[in-house]
């Protein structure tokens, strides 16, 4: 048994004499709130919109999302200087909010004891509702919810938990995009803002020390770059998107190779085709497609008028922002 | 949020689909079944992924 599997038993049988930081224990994502491509402020966003990485609202309304920094010395836990939080603020009333993650595979933690644990608060006392649930994906049996508990929520920051077993797998069929779900919802209708931090879904009945997924930040972007990949320019330089070939006078193909290898082929989502340039033959684009994508390239396809079948550097320049974003979301 | 989708095929014969929102935005799907948008392309009635309250 290696140490960290020794501590881990430590805590789960004494409730906290030590501090397992264990890669791999916490089933959440980005569940410090550290990492946040998709942007830093959300207004009046609706429903199954991503914000920070691998969150994505569940609404009937429309809310405002903020990463908040905290003031250091001032996370929650003692010894952990946490960084950022997520605050969610209604931005309309009469409708259920909250925040989802899908975590990747329905077979995760099945059948096994679980704690759900998670740092919140709220500007005006409230409640929450944590909600487990099971999606079978494409094709597979149809989702089930396991359980649900209600946490009353104060001013201050605190720590709650919720351990539940997993419903068992036994006897479903498993599709394409399957996916273990954890929810947090305000069920009241009435205008609230919440604040939270320090998500973990581990094995076991007692909560112990959080500690992101990875353990580190450079793991913890890679984590959530198997979902989402957002090649933005810099705001300051010249940035380069990448090499490709004039195919035509009128295509200009970008090869693009991910950073991480993601969970599937992406979507790509991208900004406005004149925010590019086409160096080499020296030329704006009038649009930007997706030609094809796999787990581990795509092939961005800009139209433009270029005279030649020469290579070309794909660029923007400092004071415009482009962007091309790869989705493989659950 | 509502959709529209239009097939598009390249010249190596593959296909993707330009989704548009209502919004205007425009997302671009690999006919990869285990790409959730293209879950959604094909069935926009299931929910895959979470179940309802």
């Amino acid at each position: 048994m290696s140490r960290a599997q020794v501590t881990s038993t430590v805590e789960q049988n004494t409730g906290g004499a030590v501090a397992p930081f264990v890669a791999g224990k916490n089933k959440i994502i980005n569940g410090d709130f550290g990492i946040w491509q998709r942007g830093t402020s959300f207004s009046a966003v609706g429903n199954q919109t991503y914000t920070a990485d691998r969150w994505f609202t569940e609404t009937g309304g429309t809310a405002n999302i903020t990463q908040q920094t905290f003031t250091p010395g001032t996370a929650p836990v003692a010894g952990y200087e946490g960084t950022y939080y997520l605050q969610y603020a209604t931005a309309t009333t009469n409708a259920t909010h909250g925040i989802d993650q899908r975590i990747e595979d329905v077979r995760t933690l099945a059948g096994q004891t679980v704690t759900i644990s998670a740092w919140m608060k709220a500007n005006a006392a409230t409640t929450m509702t944590v909600i487990g649930s099971q999606a079978f994906g494409s094709g597979g049996s149809a989702g089930n919810d396991i359980g649900s508990t209600t946490w009353t929520l104060g001013t201050s920051w605190q720590r709650f938990t919720w351990t539940v077993t997993m419903t068992s797998v036994a006897g479903k069929t498993i599709g394409a995009g399957s996916s273990t779900n954890i929810r947090f919802l305000n069920l009241t209708n009435a205008a609230f803002t919440f604040q939270i931090w320090g998500v973990q879904v581990e094995a076991g009945s007692v909560a112990t020390p959080f500690t992101t997924a990875s353990g580190t930040l450079q793991g913890e972007l890679a984590a959530c770059q198997r979902y989402f990949q957002s090649l933005t320019s810099a705001s300051n330089v010249d940035t380069s998107f990448g090499m490709g070939i004039n195919r035509s006078t009128t295509i200009s193909d970008l090869a693009v190779a991910f950073l991480v290898s993601m969970r599937t082929s992406p979507t790509l989502t991208a900004s406005a085709a004149n925010l590019f340039y086409i160096a080499g033959p020296n030329v704006a684009p009038t649009a930007v497609a997706l030609n094809g994508s796999c787990p581990f390239s795509a092939t961005v396809r800009f139209t433009t008028t270029v005279t030649n079948a020469a290579a070309f550097q794909c660029i923007a320049f400092n004071t415009l922002l482009a962007y091309l974003q790869f989705s493989a979301e659950l | 949020m509502k959709y529209t989708y239009e097939v598009i095929t390249s010249d190596f014969g593959g296909q993707v689909i330009k989704r548009t929102d209502e919004n205007g935005l425009v997302a671009w799907i690999p006919t990869d079944l285990t790409n959730s948008d293209y879950q959604r392309y094909l069935n926009p009635e299931a929910e895959q992924s979470t179940p309802n309250l």
